[in-house]
């Protein structure tokens, strides 16, 4: 009930400071899925409400995931 | 010319007969064409004989059919329309050239400087012919000819990313093909449920044309790249080709994580005209050049619309398409918005000729940039390994080092991306194109006596 709300976004930890750690984001109320240390991303799900709040944390950007999808195996361009 | 072996010296500089390179076609239709082209026939090497003279088998030239060359004695007259054909893509002849003496370096004096020659070369290096059509080869790929994977005449290719590891983040890669063996060295699924072998054939076909092996045990013609390169096989889409952001960069970390020097993305999402690039996949981008790995991506197959994303991002190198003329394939990307939107390199993406699972029948053709996407990374390899150069120093190379196209850069961006070659060490004059001679008026003509 409480997922349907939630959608899964990429929070990108970019800013000059240290980075926020995995804990402040869940503190946020964001349900951290993994952390990606190599590229200082974090993926997992949040509402609306959370996104507003994790925003609001220095150095964090917060972007919906978006799909990617290749034709079929025998289309013309791919 | 001082050519008189009688004065002391030796001969030096052109013989006087043309040396013609055809392409792969057997010895009966290359004199036929050269019968046709100039009205000139030759006499089979072979049939020679060690002591056997030209004028003995009254012939105007030799075929030495192992090599596909032919030597032939053409009057200047017919030189022109040899010249001629060589321009004609119909005609098997690649080449005509002016035969030369050619001595051990430190035999004779040299009355050629390397200046000359290095000047010489290098403005031809940089010409693409826009007659030029690639057409596939029993030997090679065409896209490999274009790219100088298959280098050009007197031209060798020694680095073949050997030592470097790309990283084709696809729909995986069918571990039971043939080529792949020892080819791998590590692979992951990022897709739940799904292994890595590729139920697809997109990212087999890609992995091909990036690093597939040099002699294909099947006989197949050559179709990779990079053939000494070795391969990180991030699996991010799903057997039935789809996938998200965050399997994408998942598979970015992994990739980054394993010590790709190339990462290879042949997949995308359409962006909208003044739409900005994703963020996130700007700061993996950052990261990876960071630590050493260069991102390229394919720019995208909606046509006339801007290239998608994560191409887009600033730090993610954009791959363009072109066909078998080195035209931007209709299809192909261009560059709409600013901002990391610009395309930056072109490579071959049409008719593309490389691996697919054997149980879809090994080898087969695909479009798209998806297909030019890993020819770049295959370069990006041969460049890192020649050069030593990572990250963003490698992404300065293979923008310097792309031949000029005569299409815009909002089309093709910086070019052509080529594989760096090395010229034989031999000493050759570069040809002389033939043109007609001045027309001297001789004035009136006396009355005869």
């Amino acid at each position: 009930m409480e997922n349907q709300r939630k959608r899964r976004v990429h929070v990108t930890l970019g800013g000059p400071g240290p980075a926020p750690t995995t804990e402040e984001l869940a503190a946020a109320g964001f349900d951290v899925d993994e952390r990606l240390d190599a590229i200082g991303i974090v993926t997992g799900w949040a509402d609306e409400e959370t996104v507003e709040r994790l925003r609001s944390i220095d150095g964090v950007t917060v972007e919906p995931e978006s799909d990617v999808q290749l034709p079929p195996p025998d289309a013309p361009v791919q | 010319m001082s050519t008189e072996t009688a004065s002391g010296r030796v001969p030096e500089g052109p013989t006087g007969r043309q040396i013609i390179t055809f392409a792969e076609v057997d010895p009966g239709t290359a004199m036929r064409e050269l019968h046709d082209v100039a009205g000139l026939d030759l006499a089979n090497a072979r049939d020679v004989g060690a002591f056997g003279t030209l004028e003995e088998v009254d012939a105007d030239g030799v075929y030495l059919e192992a090599l596909n060359i032919a030597i032939v004695d053409a009057p200047p007259d017919r030189a022109g329309a040899l010249s001629r054909a060589v321009d004609d893509s119909a005609s098997p002849i690649l080449a005509v050239e002016p035969e030369v003496y050619v001595y051990a370096f430190d035999t004779i004096e040299e009355t050629t400087t390397f200046e000359d020659l290095e000047t010489g070369d290098d403005t031809q290096d940089d010409e693409v012919d826009a007659a030029e059509t690639y057409v596939d080869t029993a030997t090679y790929a065409w896209g490999l000819k274009a790219v100088r994977a298959v280098p050009p005449i007197l031209h060798t290719a020694p680095w073949s990313g050997t030592g470097i590891r790309i990283a084709v983040l696809d729909t995986g890669i069918d571990l039971g093909h043939p080529d792949f063996v020892g080819r791998v060295l590590a692979s992951q699924s990022f897709i739940p449920n799904q292994a890595v072998q590729d139920g697809h054939s997109h990212g087999t076909h890609c992995a091909g044309t990036a690093a597939g092996i040099k002699k294909p045990p099947g006989g197949q013609r050559r179709y990779g790249v990079a053939h000494g390169a070795r391969l990180l096989i991030g699996k991010v889409l799903s057997n039935s080709g789809s996938g998200t952001s965050g399997q994408i960069l998942a598979g970015i970390d992994w990739a980054i994580r394993q010590g790709a020097h190339v990462i290879s993305m042949s997949l995308g999402s359409a962006v909208a005209v003044g739409q900005t690039y994703f963020v996130y996949y700007e700061q993996a981008a950052v990261a990876a050049l960071n630590a050493g790995s260069l991102i390229v991506a394919a720019a995208g197959n909606s046509g006339w619309a801007p290239v998608g994303a994560p191409a887009n991002s600033p730090s993610v190198l954009a791959v363009a398409a072109l066909d078998q003329s080195l035209q931007r394939a209709s299809f192909s990307c261009v560059a709409l918005n600013g901002g990391g939107g610009e395309i930056n390199v072109a490579a071959p993406g049409v008719a593309t000729y490389s691996s697919v699972p054997v149980d879809k029948g090994s080898y087969g053709f695909k479009n798209g940039t998806s297909m030019a996407t890993p020819h770049v990374a295959g370069i990006a390899a041969s460049l890192a390994q020649k050069t030593g150069f990572r990250g963003r120093a490698l992404w300065s190379e293979l923008e310097r080092t792309a031949v000029p196209l005569p299409q815009s850069a909002q089309e093709v961006g910086k070019g052509l991306a080529v594989v760096p070659t090395r010229r034989m060490g031999i000493v050759v004059q570069p040809p002389t194109p033939w043109r007609p001679g001045p027309i001297i008026d001789p004035g009136p003509i006396p009355p005869a006596p």
